[in-house]
């Protein structure tokens, strides 16, 4: 009988969960026609578009530092970099699907350039050594040797061409970053599922362990930071396509920390954390946006909102979900009697 | 993995939600009541400024200043004008993205007719398409040629283009028997144009460049060695473009490394910075504007620019120290003067309206029907002389008659 | 051979002068490391606020000297507050967390700042001795400001006073005693906690200072603390993390440095003085000192 019940209420659920999905899909599909009948439908799409990017970004930040514990706080630097080799590239009349593979590939080498020392250091050299990073990729891109970069100038993108198809306007765009959110969400599964992930995220846990196991430490730190770099920079062209316009105030400092605090808001070391980050933090900027006066406030409500995520719940919301759900599944069982103890 | 799912799809309506809630709140504009009367219908003016600091804030308060006498007086055929005012500030700077975020807010959310993004060249190089595209009038403060060679239609500038100074400038060098000049400069987009282009017009009037050096961005770099650098190549003169509010700074690095040249500067100073510099210090700094900052309205022998900043002191109560002030003063007559001539609030006509329009601003008749979008086309020198508080500076011809020249070493050659 | 050493006297003693802030700065870095383990991104921002208030007490009235002097004792204990208040709360969980935590303090304080006094940048009162902003050199015929020359020579006063307290004071002693190794020192009966928010304390009132020496030479803005915070750090990397002479050492080699690469070729001042950071922290991460907090692993 209460096996029967049990089996009831689980698949009970496993409805739930399928229409949920369902739900959430035909959301998501359909959001674009949604957008069009509001009245600011525009402006919400282009704000879905950014979240989706900065959502990839954290993602790639997240495989590096959440699950492979190695801090980046110099995540601006290969964002720029994906961005930069894309449309210096396509200026040069590289086919785009070819100039994406090959800014890909300068972003890896890029990346690898920098984990094979970087992999020896401890989390707070790593933090200083990634700021650095930042810094000098950011000051290049201002006095570029040549100019490629057009300087402080910035370049303009023209509109993205994939397959003859234009990527001009937001609701193709929009459909463009869904998949490739979806995509790349599906990777870092993958990966994390893979046995290189099991043992980047074993040498997160502990070195030592991990070491002990057999597992090449240092090497797989480098995985993990050539990947996140790869990833960061995938990003960093979706950015390109979507602002239309790049320049190097776009990818100071400030981005970096962007990207860190999306990924620790939402939870690090978790697969969707990256993307709650991502949507909280942008939409608490543009609802602050919206009231009038509270301009000058934007940066300190920035600033408080990480203070207070750091000394509050350092794990971010997911983190702190999932630690009410225990909490709360502890009490059931302690309600419950020894029959709790027992599972 | 189920879990996260049923996560996603929460907050995915999470957002609808509020896409729905804040799209609740918007009426739909109510028709005019025929031609000439706009009562009834709303002109929105968009502004995208850091507005924290000073010079958002400036510009506020001038925006506000005209909304409330328009709305009072019904200036504007009794439309009612409001601004909404988004900030561009990131990290302490004001930044591209930011921009382009609000100025797309302003466009599909505020409807805006008017927007004007601020007064830093590249944001308005960035957000120049987007206004253009989005049919908005589009007022840029910048200096920089860049944005407007890309021939935005929409995009007006209401200051004085950096070219259209610039002959002004090796003129002046060139009368006063200055041949060798030194250039500092910042990285930013406005900075490298003057510079080249400063570069281009030396050669072409038999000037040499005898050093350039870039100066770091941000305080608390040391710029030493570059003003060393400039300074030991000896030069008649220096010429500094610089991010308005670091002349300041620059200029008293210059004085204080042992310079007794005269120093040309690309912006005006504001009072503020005349007065970090110091007195004797500042003697002796020239630059071509079409007008300066005063620290009293007294200090100004213009009427038309009294009379504004005498309507600025009465509401506000102090007296705007930046140029900031005149770019926006004259970006709002433009406002109503095109409005006025369009006899509508909307964006597409006031567009039409402007290439016939020729009406007197801050530094003299602003003139739109060149057909470039641009009003200025001439400065002239101003030098500060030092004497007596906040400094006002007299034109080029009556300092070279003061006393305070002869301290500073105008040329070397002779 | 006068003309050389002008030069050199031109560049070297701006540049030194620089280099003792950023060595001020990174002496806090190499204490904040060794007693705690972990790094400051707030510093800048507290250096900022430093010389913000240095100036707005000569705005009230007050000379140089003493507005210098409350500005540093008042940071000292805004840098004790913000450990009791917000590092030590974080410090339990992770130290990683300091490093993200301070970097959010880093934009609440610098944003307090511009909304505070806005974004212009204000004028501090020069140092005068004799009635003259210089000191003439006869030989050489070079003029140098009595500004950079007294910001070396308090910097140097500030340094010396901290190798003193650490070393002859019994306060002092319990603070190295808690940096090596803190359950020993806890079970000695020395409060770690205590030792710890003077920590803060030192580094946040040595900021202030700089920030307030500077003043004079670049004028006091809300943003004028960034750099030196960051180069502070830089300083204590090039001269071995953890030690405070070298970070001292360290930070006025970045000043000396920056200021020459300024005068050869200043397009890659900046990016040639980040790169210095990065050969250091990458390949030789122990430093001139020698001093192994860079641990491999």
């Amino acid at each position: 009988m209460e096996e029967r019940s049990k089996e009831r209420s689980s698949s009970r659920k496993n409805i739930y969960r399928i229409s949920g999905i369902v739900l959430a899909v035909l959301i998501a599909l359909l959001l674009p026609v949604i957008c069009g009948f509001l009245e600011s439908g525009a402006y919400y799409l282009n704000v879905i578009n950014y979240i989706f990017v900065y959502t990839i970004a954290s993602t790639g930040l997240n495989v590096m530092t959440g699950y492979s514990g190695q801090i980046n706080l110099g995540g601006a630097a290969y964002f720029s970099v994906g961005a930069y080799a894309v449309v210096i590239l396509c200026n040069a009349g590289v086919p785009t699907l070819l100039s994406v593979v090959l800014a890909m590939l300068v972003v890896a080498f890029f990346g690898f350039l920098t984990a094979v020392p970087a992999a020896k250091l401890k989390y707070h050299f790593l933090a200083l050594a990634t700021t650095a990073v930042g810094e000098v990729v950011n000051n290049l891109l201002t006095v570029s040797p040549g100019g490629i970069t057009n300087d402080t100038h910035g370049m303009f993108v023209k509109a993205l061409v994939l397959f003859g198809f234009k990527f001009k306007s937001d609701a193709s765009l929009y459909y463009l970053l869904l998949i490739m959110t979806a995509l790349c969400l599906l990777f870092t599964w993958a990966f994390l599922h893979s046995r290189t992930g099991r043992a980047c995220v074993a040498t997160r846990d502990s070195v030592d362990a991990a070491g002990s196991c057999g597992i090449d430490v240092r090497q797989y730190k480098i995985i993990a930071t050539v990947v996140s770099c790869v990833m960061i920079g995938f990003a960093g062209f979706l950015f390109a396509y979507l602002n239309r316009y790049i320049s190097p105030d776009t990818f100071a400092a400030g981005k970096s920390t962007m990207f860190m605090s999306m990924m620790m808001l939402g939870g690090s070391g978790t697969l969707f954390g990256p993307f709650l980050g991502a949507v909280l933090i942008t939409l608490i900027m543009e609802l602050l946006r919206g009231i009038q006066g509270s301009g000058p406030y934007m940066q300190l409500t920035y600033g408080f909102i990480l203070l207070i995520e750091m000394m509050f719940m350092p794990q971010g919301v997911s983190g702190a979900i999932s630690d009410y759900k225990y909490k709360k599944d502890r009490r059931r069982m302690e309600a419950a009697g020894g029959d709790g103890k027992d599972a | 993995m189920k879990k996260a799912i049923r996560f996603v799809s929460m907050i995915l309506c999470l957002v609808l939600l509020c896409c729905c809630l804040s799209s609740c709140g918007q009426k739909k504009e109510e028709e005019g009541n025929g031609d000439g009367d706009l009562s009834g219908k709303t002109l929105t003016i968009g502004l995208v400024s850091s507005l924290a600091d000073n010079t958002g804030k400036l510009h506020q308060e001038v925006i506000n200043l005209f909304i409330d006498k328009w709305n009072k007086e019904g200036t504007l055929y009794g439309a009612n004008v409001k601004l909404v005012a988004y900030d561009n500030l990131n990290n302490g700077a004001q930044d591209t993205e930011m921009s382009i975020k609000c100025v797309q807010k302003l466009l599909s959310s505020d409807h805006a007719q008017v927007i004007i993004p601020g007064q830093l060249s590249n944001i308005i190089q960035a957000v120049g398409g987007l206004i253009n595209d989005g049919e908005a009038v589009g007022i840029g403060l910048g200096l920089a040629p860049t944005w407007m060679e890309q021939g935005w239609e929409y995009v007006y500038r209401t200051a004085l283009n950096n070219n259209f100074q610039i002959p002004s400038v090796t003129a002046t060098m060139n009368s006063l028997n200055q041949k060798n000049i030194a250039i500092l400069y910042q990285n930013t987009d406005n900075c490298l144009t003057f510079r080249d282009s400063i570069k281009a017009a030396a050669i072409e009037d038999g000037l040499n460049v005898v050093a350039e050096e870039m100066l770091a961005d941000g305080s608390g770099t040391g710029i030493t060695g570059q003003i060393t650098s400039v300074i030991n190549s000896d030069p008649d003169t220096i010429f500094v473009t610089a991010m308005g509010g670091s002349f300041g700074t620059v200029v008293k690095q210059l004085r204080q490394s042992g310079y007794k040249g005269m120093i040309y500067i690309g912006q005006i100073l504001m009072t503020t910075e005349v007065d970090s510099i110091g007195d004797e210090e500042v003697n002796g700094v020239i630059m071509c504007s079409p007008y300066v900052s005063y620290e009293r309205i007294e200090d100004c022998n213009n009427d038309f620019v009294k009379s504004c900043l005498q309507e600025f002191y009465d509401k506000y109560g102090y007296c705007p120290v930046d140029d900031q002030f005149y770019k926006m003063w004259d970006a709002m007559l433009l406002v109503q003067n095109a409005v006025l001539a369009a006899k509508s609030v909307d964006a597409a006509d006031m567009q039409k309206a402007i290439s016939t329009l020729k009406f007197d601003g801050t530094a003299g008749t602003m003139d739109f029907t060149k057909g470039s979008n641009e009003c200025y086309y001439g400065a002239r020198a101003w030098v500060y002389t030092g004497q007596g508080v906040g400094g006002a500076p007299v034109a080029l011809e009556d300092w070279l008659t003061m006393d305070v020249s002869k301290k500073v070493i105008i040329t070397k050659q002779s | 051979m006068n003309d050389t050493l002008k030069l050199i006297l031109q560049l070297m003693i701006p540049g030194l002068c620089l280099g003792c802030v950023y060595g001020l700065n990174g002496i806090g870095a190499a204490l904040l490391y060794k007693g705690s383990h972990t790094i400051n991104n707030a510093q800048g921002a507290v250096v900022g606020f430093g010389a913000l208030l240095g100036y707005s007490l000569q705005n009230r009235g007050l000379g140089l000297i003493s507005s210098t002097i409350i500005a540093t004792i008042a940071c000292f204990f805004v840098g004790v507050l913000l450990q009791v208040g917000v590092i030590s709360q974080i410090e339990k969980k992770a130290p990683i967390y300091v490093v993200i935590a301070t970097l959010a303090l880093s934009i609440v304080i610098t944003n307090a700042n511009y909304l505070i006094v806005g974004s212009y940048t204000y004028d501090s009162a020069v140092i005068l001795i004799n009635v003259s902003k210089y000191l003439h050199i006869d030989s050489v015929n070079v003029d140098i400001l009595w500004s950079n020359i007294v910001a070396i020579a308090v910097s140097f006063i500030a340094m010396v006073s901290v190798h003193f307290f650490l070393n002859k004071t019994k306060f002092g002693s319990a603070m190295r005693a808690a940096a090596m190794d803190p359950f020993a020192a806890e079970s000695c009966g020395i409060s770690v906690v205590k030792t710890r928010a003077v920590t803060w304390g030192i580094m946040s009132a040595l900021g202030a200072l700089g920030g307030c020496l500077t003043g004079p030479l670049f004028g006091v803005s809300a943003g004028i603390g960034i750099a030196a915070g960051a180069k502070g750090n830089t300083g204590a990397v090039l001269g071995g993390y953890g030690n405070m002479y070298g970070a001292i050492i360290g930070g006025m080699i970045i000043g000396i440095v920056e200021t020459i690469f300024g005068y050869i070729y200043s397009p890659y001042q900046t990016a040639f003085t980040n790169a210095l950071f990065l050969i250091f922290i990458l390949l030789l991460p122990h430093g001139i000192m020698n001093e192994k907090a860079i641990e491999e692993g």
